[in-house]
């Protein structure tokens, strides 16, 4: 008897469980492993006109193709660049921002705006020149 | 303090006839509250001395002759004409009961503002340039626009605001006006066109020229960035004289002639974007404290065809009737402001010091105008605390003046609660709200 009714709650668990997944609807999902960057200039010394880039690497943490429909930066001193193609659940893309030490010390910081194909729809990016603890994740 | 028999006019009485009141009646302060003779023209507060010494009638008559001559010169002179100045208290309580109306949009970015129309609660997102909808009680309805070029969405804007008939204006980072209707879908798009003259040098004495102007968007960190339309199709904007244009004058050089010529409010056709008037004058407070070019703005709303203009850093809220001149002035000092302003020669010192001047000093940053009711709300920062204060006018008396948190901007009512902008930042978005006691 014990084991009939443990077999029946777990018939009864799995066909919720089911129900609840079937009920969710298929949706992209994008999970950056961090919006935010400080220029850490501890590590590397930058001047004058040196190249900055960062790299914000994302995951498609949803059951659909996710894709980056656009990037678009705060101002002209910073030129993103993306994964075009889409980035099918659980695989990772990337957006790259890329400025100068010169134009990003007169500003302080930037950030960009990524509208992607999920339920949130708009992101931001920012890349700072300095933070508190040039702590970056 | 109580107030004495004194009711604030709708338009204030011509200067001829302030004169007339003081010449039948002298010494008659018994129409006004006393502190209204502090604030009069100089040939009104001579007048009062005058008849209050002589003991002789020759003298006395000899005096009247020489003041009626005296008058009679002022008032055809070119001088700006007289205005009243109230300052009436008549507190009716101390604090308000303010709640916290957390919402959640979609997706948030930290940066924004809030609106009212109807019965819902708006957030204009500036980064993401969405506008998320909310009920009364946080609930999220709807989202609108994103960035783009379809006729659903917006390029950008730094400034909104509903009209009267639920459609929209906005103010881009160009200056350039667009206009959606109430389904939030763009009607059209015009720039701000300000008759600039191309290859003129303006100069010292091109106050009275709308060339030499441009959008005042410099309004410290709490303004919420509100846009007030008059007659239904006018825009009022502050103005300013940015140094780029009029190298000679301006907030930085040769200052206390700006302060003196340059005017404050400007009028644009929305249609057109025309900028059609100037007018308006800084409040002589400015020159009492020099080269404060971080000071140099001001907030404006309207309610039926006068014009309220509250200046950073003037106690007074000027009133501008139909005709664009202005009637009167009323207010009173904010509590506990610190005042000891940091001067700025030049736009470099201006830009060092402009992040502390915002953080650490008192002004006032917003007016709002109820459209029920004869309320006039005025919040200020007092110093680097993150307490504020909140001024409410009934007419031009001041009913309360009570603490609140640094940006509180009141966006409008619904039923009985009026709304303020905001708490804005990444971490939490929300509104105050609160009744009248």
């Amino acid at each position: 008897m014990k084991y009939v009714l443990s077999f029946f709650f777990m018939a009864l668990l799995l066909l919720n469980a089911k129900l609840l997944l079937a009920q969710q609807p298929a949706v992209a999902g994008l999970r950056f492993d961090y919006k935010k960057y400080y220029l850490d200039q501890r590590k590397k010394k930058y001047t004058g006109t040196d190249t900055i880039e960062v790299v914000y690497r994302f995951t498609n943490s949803g059951t659909q193709p996710l894709l980056i429909e656009s990037v678009s930066s705060s101002c002209s001193c910073s030129v993103p660049d993306y994964t075009k193609a889409p980035v099918k659940p659980n695989e990772t893309g990337y957006i790259k921002l890329t400025t100068t030490y010169d134009k990003l010390s007169l500003i302080k910081k930037v950030h960009a705006v990524v509208i992607a194909n999920t339920k949130e729809k708009y992101y931001k990016l920012e890349l700072f020149l300095s933070g508190k603890d040039n702590v970056n994740p | 303090m109580a107030v004495t028999n004194a009711i604030a006019p709708a338009i204030a009485p011509t200067p001829t006839v302030i004169a007339t009141r003081v010449l039948l009646n002298p010494l008659n302060l018994n129409n006004y509250p006393k502190s209204v003779g502090i604030s009069c023209a100089k040939n009104v507060c001579i007048s009062q001395a005058f008849f209050a010494t002589p003991n002789s009638l020759t003298m006395k008559y000899f005096l009247h002759c020489l003041f009626i001559t005296f008058l009679l010169a002022s008032c055809t002179s070119e001088e700006a004409p007289v205005t009243e100045k109230i300052v009436l208290r008549n507190i009716q309580f101390h604090e308000l009961n303010i709640d916290t109306l957390l919402v959640e949009p979609p997706a948030r970015s930290g940066s924004g503002f809030f609106r009212l129309s109807g019965n819902n609660l708006y957030f204009f997102d500036d980064i993401f340039l969405t506008v998320s909808v909310f009920d009364t009680a946080g609930n999220f309805v709807q989202r609108y626009l994103g960035k783009g070029h379809r006729p659903d969405e917006i390029e950008d804007f730094l400034f909104a605001n509903f009209l009267a008939d639920s459609s929209l204006v906005f103010l881009g980072k160009s200056y350039n006006i667009s206009r959606y209707d109430q389904q939030f879908t763009a009607q059209y798009q015009v720039d701000m066109d300000w008759n600039r003259k191309a290859n003129i040098q303006y100069g010292l004495s091109d106050g009275d020229k709308t060339g030499t102007y441009g959008y005042n968007y410099y309004n410290g960190f709490y303004d919420n960035r509100w846009l007030s339309v008059i007659h239904q199709n006018k825009l009022i904007i502050p103005i300013w004289i940015s140094p780029g244009v009029n190298s000679r004058l301006n907030a930085f050089r040769n200052y206390e002639a700006y302060y003196e010529r340059a005017k404050t409010v400007g009028v644009v056709d929305l249609r057109s974007g025309k900028v059609e008037k100037i007018f308006g004058r800084r409040s002589p407070a400015y020159k009492k404290y020099g080269a404060i070019p971080n000071y140099d703005f001001l907030t404006l709303d309207s309610r039926l065809d006068s014009i309220y203009v509250s200046q950073a850093i003037d106690s007074m809220i000027q009133v501008y009737g139909p005709d664009y001149e202005l009637a009167y002035e009323f207010g009173v000092a904010g509590q506990n402001m610190n005042t000891s302003y940091p001067t700025a020669a030049t736009p470099m010192e201006s830009e060092k010091i402009w992040i502390k001047a915002f953080t650490d000093y008192g002004y006032y940053y917003n007016v709002y105008c109820d459209r029920t009711s004869a309320m006039i709300f005025r919040p200020y920062t007092k110093d680097e605390s993150n307490i504020g204060g909140l001024q409410i006018y009934e007419h031009a008396a001041l009913i309360a003046d009570v603490a609140v948190p640094k940006r509180f901007n009141i966006i409008g009512k619904i039923g009985e609660y009026y709304y303020a902008d905001g708490l804005v930042n990444e971490d939490q978005l929300g509104l105050y709200r609160f009744k009248l006691p």
